[in-house]
C-alpha cells in the first residue's frame, strides 16, 4: 500500500485537510465514518475520490460544501473573490425541485445567493441552459424529463451562480452507460473553459481516471485516503482516451490499489451483518 | 383480438389432469393462460402470441368511447335513483310523507328559494363556513410550517397538539357557548378549530418529512431559515397540505351543519333541524340537498385551487 496522505499537488493549494474527523452518532453507538484524514487539493485541479461504497466520500464532500461540519481537524479552503459564490454542488439524483420548470431549477441558486438583477439572472439561465442543451425544455416540469436531462439541469443550477469551486457527488452514478459517457464528455469541454477547482465523487474508476488530474483512493471504516495517484494524460481530453492501452494500464493500476478495500469492506460488513 | 390470436397456437391445459383432453370451458380459461406471467405448464412447447387489442388498433376512438361511457354514467345513475324514488313515491311504495316525491320537493325548493328564505339561509351559513375555514387553515398553515421545520418545538409541542386533537370536538360546542353566548361566534370557532387540527398535523408532518436531497441544495446556496421555507419545505409540503385542505373543506360544512342545530337562530342547519321539527320533511330534503350540493362545490374549489398549486405533480 502507498503511503500517500500527502500528495504532490498542481500549482498552488486551494482546499486543505488537516487531522479531519466526521462522526455519526445515533441513540445507540457513535460510528466514525470519516478520518483522521489530511489532504490537499490544488487551484484548479479537477479532483477525482474513489472509493468502496459507504468509505465516507460523500461525507468528504459534504463537509468541503459546509453542509456537513467536522468532529475535528480542520478544512481550509481559499476564497479568491469573497464576491463570487464560493462552492456549489451536484448532487446524486433527485435533487431537481419537482415543483419548479427547469429554467425556474437553474435560477434557484442565483435567486437564494444572489441579488442580481432578474434580466442578469435571465441571461446567465439561458446562457447554462445553452451549454447544456436544455432551452428546448426550459418550461418543462422535470418529472417529464429523463434521468439524463434531469442531471444536466441539476449541472446547469450548480454552474448558474459561478462558483470557484465544483463539488460533484456522484452526478452520473444513476444515468446508463451511454449517457454517462456522452456527459463526462461535455463536462471534460465545459471544464476546460474555465478551468475551476472540481471534487468528484465516483465509484466508477474508468469515470475518475477519464476526467481527473488525479485519482484519490479512499479505504472504508473510517474513511481515510489510501493512496493518491497522479493521473498522466494531457489536456484537453476526449473520450477516445478510453480506446488507449495506457488507460486500460491505469485503471487496472488502480484496481489493484482498491480491491483490497473492497474485500476488507465486504468482509467487514458479513461480519457485522452475522453479529446482529 | 388477442384471445382469438392467441388460440390457435396455445393450448389451454392449466389446471387439468389430463393434458391431451380439450378442456370444455376451454375460451374461458385461455385468458389466465396468456396472463402476463404465462404460467408453466405439462406438455411439448407452445407459442404465446401477444397482440393489440380494440383498445390499441384505434386509441383515440376508443377514448372517446370510454369518456363518453364514464360521463353518460355519471349522469344516468343520479337520474334513475330520482326516477325511481319519484316513481315509488308516487304509487305509494315508499310512504310519501316521509318520502315526498323529487317533483314535489322541485316545487318546496322554488317556494323557499324565490321567498328569499332560503337564500339567506345560504348566505348565513356560508358566511360561517368561510370565516372558519379561513381562520383555522390560516392559523394552521403557519403553525404547522413554523412547528415541522424546528426539530425543537416539534419535540415541544407535538405531544400538546396530539393531546387537543384527541378531544372531540363537537364535545366542546357546550363550552363554547358557556364562553361566548348564544351567538354565532361558538359556530365559527368549531369550524375553525376543526380545521385547524385537520391541516396542522398532516402540515407538520409534510414540512419535516420534506427530503434531504431538496433541503442540501438550498444549503449548498447558502439558504436562511426563510429561503429554506419559501424555496424548498413549503412547496415540498404542498402535496399533502392540499390534501389536508380538502378534508377541512369537507369538515367545515359537516360541523356548520351540526353547530347550527344546537346553537341555531339561522341557517342551513337551524333550517333542516327546525323543518323537523315542525313535521315539515320536504324542507327538510331541500335543505339536506342543497347543503350537499352547496358543500361539493365547495369541497371542489378547494381542490380546483389544490390542484393549481400542485399543478408541477404528474398525475396518473
Amino acid at each position: 500500500m502507498l503511503n500517500g496522505h500527502v500528495s504532490e499537488v498542481t500549482g498552488r493549494p486551494r482546499i486543505s485537510f488537516e487531522g479531519v474527523e466526521r462522526v455519526f452518532a445515533d441513540r445507540h453507538r457513535e460510528v466514525k465514518a470519516l478520518g483522521p484524514l489530511d489532504l490537499t487539493i490544488g487551484e484548479g485541479e479537477f479532483l477525482s475520490v474513489v472509493g468502496p461504497s459507504g468509505c465516507g466520500k460523500s461525507t468528504l464532500l459534504r463537509l468541503v460544501g459546509g453542509l456537513l461540519p467536522p468532529s475535528a481537524g480542520r478544512i481550509d479552503i481559499v476564497h479568491r473573490d469573497p464576491a463570487r459564490h464560493l462552492v456549489a454542488m451536484v448532487f446524486q439524483d433527485h435533487s431537481v425541485f419537482p415543483w419548479r420548470t427547469v429554467a425556474e431549477n437553474v435560477q434557484m441558486g442565483l435567486d437564494i445567493a444572489t441579488d442580481l438583477p432578474k434580466a442578469e439572472k435571465e441571461a446567465r439561465v439561458r446562457h447554462w441552459l445553452d451549454r447544456l442543451g436544455l432551452t428546448d425544455v426550459a418550461d418543462a416540469h422535470p418529472a417529464t424529463l429523463s434521468g439524463g436531462m434531469r442531471q444536466r439541469v441539476s449541472i446547469a443550477r450548480a454552474l448558474a451562480v459561478d462558483p470557484e469551486i465544483l463539488l460533484m457527488d456522484e452526478p452520473f452514478a444513476s444515468l446508463d452507460a451511454q449517457l454517462r459517457m456522452l456527459l463526462q464528455d461535455e463536462l471534460l469541454r465545459l471544464w476546460e473553459e474555465d478551468r475551476r477547482t472540481v471534487v468528484f465523487i465516483t465509484h466508477s474508476i474508468d469515470e475518475a481516471v477519464v476526467l481527473g488530474d488525479r485519482v484519490v483512493i479512499m479505504g472504508a471504516r473510517p474513511g481515510t485516503i489510501k493512496a493518491s495517484f497522479e493521473v498522466p494524460f494531457a489536456r484537453p481530453r476526449d473520450l477516445s482516451l478510453r480506446g488507449s492501452a495506457e488507460f486500460g494500464e491505469v485503471v487496472q493500476r488502480i484496481w489493484e490499489l482498491l480491491r483490497q478495500e473492497v474485500i476488507t469492506e465486504l468482509a467487514e460488513s458479513r461480519q457485522e451483518a452475522a453479529s446482529h | 383480438m388477442a384471445p382469438e390470436g392467441a388460440k390457435a397456437v396455445d393450448r389451454p391445459d392449466v389446471g387439468t389432469d389430463r393434458p391431451a383432453a380439450p378442456s370444455p370451458s376451454d375460451g374461458l380459461t385461455f385468458p389466465t393462460a396468456a396472463g402476463p406471467g404465462g404460467a408453466g405448464r405439462a406438455g411439448g412447447p407452445s407459442i404465446v402470441t401477444r397482440q393489440p387489442g380494440a383498445q390499441e388498433s384505434d386509441p383515440r376512438r376508443y377514448r372517446n368511447r370510454r369518456r363518453r361511457l364514464e360521463v353518460g354514467l355519471g349522469i344516468a345513475i343520479p337520474v334513475l335513483l330520482f326516477a325511481g324514488w319519484q316513481w315509488a313515491s308516487k304509487t305509494g311504495a315508499l310512504d310519501p310523507r316521509f318520502f315526498p316525491a323529487p317533483s314535489d320537493l322541485w316545487s318546496t325548493a322554488v317556494r323557499l328559494f324565490q321567498s328569499g328564505v332560503m337564500g339567506h339561509e345560504i348566505v348565513t351559513s356560508f358566511r360561517r363556513v368561510f370565516e372558519g375555514f379561513f381562520m383555522g387553515v390560516i392559523a394552521a398553515l403557519i403553525l404547522g410550517v413554523a412547528i415541522g421545520a424546528s426539530h425543537i418545538a416539534r419535540s415541544a409541542l407535538q405531544p400538546v397538539i396530539y393531546g387537543f386533537w384527541a378531544i372531540p370536538k363537537l364535545a366542546i360546542l357546550p363550552l363554547l357557548l358557556l364562553f361566548f353566548g348564544l351567538s354565532e361566534f361558538p359556530i365559527i370557532l368549531l369550524i375553525a378549530i376543526e380545521c385547524f387540527f385537520l391541516v396542522l398535523i398532516p402540515t407538520i408532518a409534510a414540512v419535516s418529512t420534506v427530503s434531504e436531497s431538496y433541503r442540501e441544495v438550498a444549503t449548498s446556496f447558502n439558504a436562511g431559515r426563510l429561503q429554506m421555507l419559501r424555496y424548498v419545505l413549503i412547496p415540498g409540503a404542498m402535496p399533502l397540505i392540499v390534501v389536508a385542505l380538502r378534508l377541512a373543506a369537507g369538515a367545515s360544512v359537516l360541523v356548520m351543519v351540526a353547530g347550527e342545530y344546537i346553537d341555531g337562530k339561522e341557517g342551513l342547519g337551524f333550517f333542516i333541524f327546525n323543518s323537523w321539527q315542525l313535521f315539515e320533511p320536504k324542507q327538510m330534503y331541500v335543505g339536506i340537498i342543497v347543503v350537499s350540493i352547496l358543500g361539493t362545490i365547495w369541497t371542489l374549489v378547494v381542490q380546483a385551487v389544490g390542484r393549481y398549486l400542485t399543478r408541477w405533480q404528474r398525475e396518473t
